[in-house]
């Protein structure tokens, strides 16, 4: 009977510390990880963080406004150029005679009227 | 065991099992003994297994430290950042090249080799420097990534690369005055960076009250007017009426943040924010507002203009004397001295003192920066103090505090705390004039742009409301009769205002299509147009057609055959002066 038990109680002991072992192993090797991964996101934090200062720099507004001249046809909002919603008249019933509202084809209209008011900018 | 034990024969242990009598009471105490230590082991046991079993499969981990340093979102300096969150300072991990001259095996040869690599660095100057009993010196302090890659290569010994904060301003010159620089160690010296130095350290963002795109718009145009003008300097601001945020400040000439050592002096000076200045004209806002408050009976009430007005030993004078008696309204829009001088005579000293200091003009405002200019106040304040600050001459401020000012007149009369930082919460403030004076007021600086000095403030599509300054520097001798500080307020929408626009130009110079003047109607209310018809939009302000009909302006007269009569202030020197010889007092 004390003899099982002692065996028992040996092979007990073996198994646990076998398992205790693994665990402690598996333990070691996902903290590891952690420290891996704790690592790439610091340096991916630092990345972005250049990134968004990066961002910031190219986003100047001069720089905007340099790029936009250079390369877009645009020129800034001006007041007349603005309308409230309640100010749009509003649009004349469908009925058989419909096809009368459709504009007539004009010229496009060229950048070389406006060039007058981009020489403001 | 407790059972007896005898030495047996052999001297060796044996044991003999007793059954009865005393003996088995003894095995029977034994037993129980033994089954109750059994029995705490096994509790014992019990209780550590399931503390084994709940900690493994119930219980949450506990968070605990981790090897590695936990990934900080930014390294030391926290960042400073516009209403809109864009970055305008930000630090940077760079590295930077030391050495210890003690470890290094051959100098000379080390320094010319770094010199290769990095061209700024002068390998005589760097031998020297390192050939003395130093264990440390830093030989260059932020480091590109190139530059560490190419030193790393040479793998010279006694030369290592530190871990090192680099702080970076994305806009460059275009918030320097506001948010500052620091040196090399990342400590503040202006500004923002110097004001919020402990909080920044500790981490903490600051969220300023700019808009870069205001910003941007009024350093834009301050630029081109300085340029058009070749003034010496500008200054410019944006401030929401209501809360008394800053939206925009700009100083004239600026510098790069990153080398604040390569600036000069002049351009490191915060003009808007620092500068002191007799602003002129645009005080007469004050007098008006002051004279129907304290004063005048209505924008009709009349005050004699009919002659100079003649003080002890001075003379105070108009530009375009009417030599007959001005109304409130045609006192402002003519912008005349000698009623805004009589104004204040009528209101009397205390209270004009009184007032202008419930605007907040004669005691230094408390802006978030450490450079905030202490006005200069004149002390004793006398009677003749009284009539020339009544027309903006003898009371300096900044511009800061002019804004400040004109903010709590068009507001409907609540003055504002001038800040720098974004406010979220209500803003609370006392009231300094009536809700009619500043209706009364938005209806006289309309009049102002409509049909007065400041027609040129008209921007297409708003209603800009103001008030034109046109002031001789003092200078050496006396007032300077060419050296102009030309400025215009601007406040908008005139009809309902949430904004104050403030452009200075200082010494601006006339040019033709200016007709030679160089005046504030001429130079600085141009400038402030422009800036309305590009912020508007930004700032979400619908273009509207004219004032409403309760608040059409004062309709001013203008007067047969004067033609002029206008162009407030024309350059053929100061048509009227204080005319105390030597005494420094001249205004136009």
């Amino acid at each position: 009977m004390i003899r099982l038990a002692t065996a028992l109680a040996l092979a007990l002991t073996v198994a646990v510390s076998y398992g205790v072992y693994r665990l402690k192993h598996e333990v070691r090797l996902l903290e590891d990880r952690l420290a891996a991964l704790d690592r790439a996101i610091a340096a991916e934090n630092q990345i972005i963080h250049v990134l968004r200062a990066e961002w910031a720099f190219l986003n100047r507004p001069a720089a905007l406004q340099a790029a936009a001249d250079r390369h877009l046809a645009l020129q800034p909002v001006a007041a007349r150029q603005i309308v409230a919603i309640d100010d749009l008249p509003f649009r004349r019933e469908p009925g058989p005679d419909r096809w009368k509202v459709i504009p007539v084809p004009r010229p496009k209209p060229t950048l070389s009227s406006h060039e007058s008011q981009g020489a403001r900018r | 065991m407790t059972a007896p034990r005898t030495a047996g024969p052999t001297g060796g242990y044996a044991f003999k099992l007793v059954r009865e009598g005393a003996g088995r009471r003894a095995i029977d105490v034994g037993r129980i003994r033994l089954g109750v230590t059994i029995g705490l082991f096994g509790i014992a046991f019990a209780v550590l297994a399931g503390r084994l079993v709940e900690l493994t499969l119930f219980a949450e981990a506990e968070p605990r430290p981790t090897r590695v340093v936990a990934a900080k979102p930014e390294p030391g300096r926290a960042a400073i950042q516009d209403r809109n969150g864009l970055l305008l300072a930000t630090n940077l991990t760079t590295a930077s090249l030391y050495a210890r001259p003690k470890a290094m095996l051959d100098v000379p040869g080390a320094a010319e080799k770094l010199a290769r690599v990095l061209p700024e660095i002068d390998a005589a100057s760097l031998t020297e420097r390192l050939s003395g009993e130093k264990q440390f010196a830093w030989i260059k302090r932020h480091l590109t990534p190139r530059q560490q890659q190419e030193v790393n290569a040479l793998g010279l010994p006694g030369i290592g690369l530190a871990p090192d904060h680099s702080r970076i301003y994305p806009q460059g010159a275009l918030t320097a005055h506001v948010v500052g620089y620091v040196d090399p160690d990342s400590r503040g010296l202006a500004g923002i960076e110097r004001s919020f130095d402990g909080a920044l350290r500790r981490g903490e963002a600051a969220e300023l009250s700019i808009d870069l795109r205001v910003q941007h718009a009024l350093r834009d145009e301050l630029l081109r007017s300085v340029e058009r003008h070749q003034a010496l300097a500008a200054a410019g601001l944006v401030m929401d009426i209501a809360s008394g945020e800053i939206l925009g400040m700009v100083s004239l000439p600026d510098f790069e943040p990153q080398r604040p050592g390569a600036a000069e002096r002049e351009a490191l000076f915060n003009r808007a924010a620092l500068g002191v200045y007799e602003m002129g004209s645009t005080l007469k806002a004050f007098t008006t507002a002051m004279a129907l408050e304290l004063g005048a009976t209505s924008l009709d009430h009349k005050f004699d203009a009919r002659a100079p007005l003649q003080y002890a030993r001075f003379s105070i004078r108009d530009d375009h004397p009417k030599n007959r008696w001005l109304s409130v309204s045609e006192v402002f829009v003519y912008s005349s001295n000698i009623g805004s001088a009589r104004m204040a005579m009528d209101v009397g000293i205390a209270r004009h003192r009184q007032f202008l200091g419930s605007l907040g003009l004669l005691e230094a405002v408390r802006l978030e920066l450490l450079e905030n200019g202490q006005p200069l106040v004149p002390r004793p304040w006398r009677e003749i103090n009284t009539l020339t600050i009544a027309f903006g001459h003898g009371l300096a401020i900044t511009p800061v505090q002019l804004v400040a000012g004109y903010a709590a007149l068009a507001n409907g009369g609540i003055a504002v705390t001038p800040t720098l930082l974004k406010r979220t919460g209500p803003v609370e403030g006392r009231r300094v004039v009536s809700a009619e004076t500043s209706v009364q007021m938005r209806r006289l600086m309309r009049a102002v742009v409509e049909q007065g000095t400041g027609k040129q403030a008209e921007a297409e599509g708003y209603l800009v409301g103001g008030k034109t300054g046109t002031a001789e520097k003092a200078g050496r001798g006396g007032y300077q009769r060419k050296a102009l500080l030309s400025s215009f307020v601007g406040v908008f929408p005139a009809d309902a205002p949430r904004f104050v626009i403030l452009a200075v130009l200082d010494e601006p110079k006339g040019r033709k299509d200016t007709n030679g003047y160089a005046t504030g109607g001429w130079t600085a209310a141009p400038a402030v147009a422009r800036i309305v018809n590009r912020i508007a939009p930004v700032l979400g302000v619908m273009p509207t057609g004219r004032m409403p009909l309760d608040m059409l302006p004062p309709l001013i007269a203008p007067e047969a055959g004067a033609g002029g009569m206008f162009e407030e202030e024309p350059t053929r020197g100061p048509v009227h002066e204080i005319a105390a010889h030597g005494d420094q007092l001249a205004t136009r």
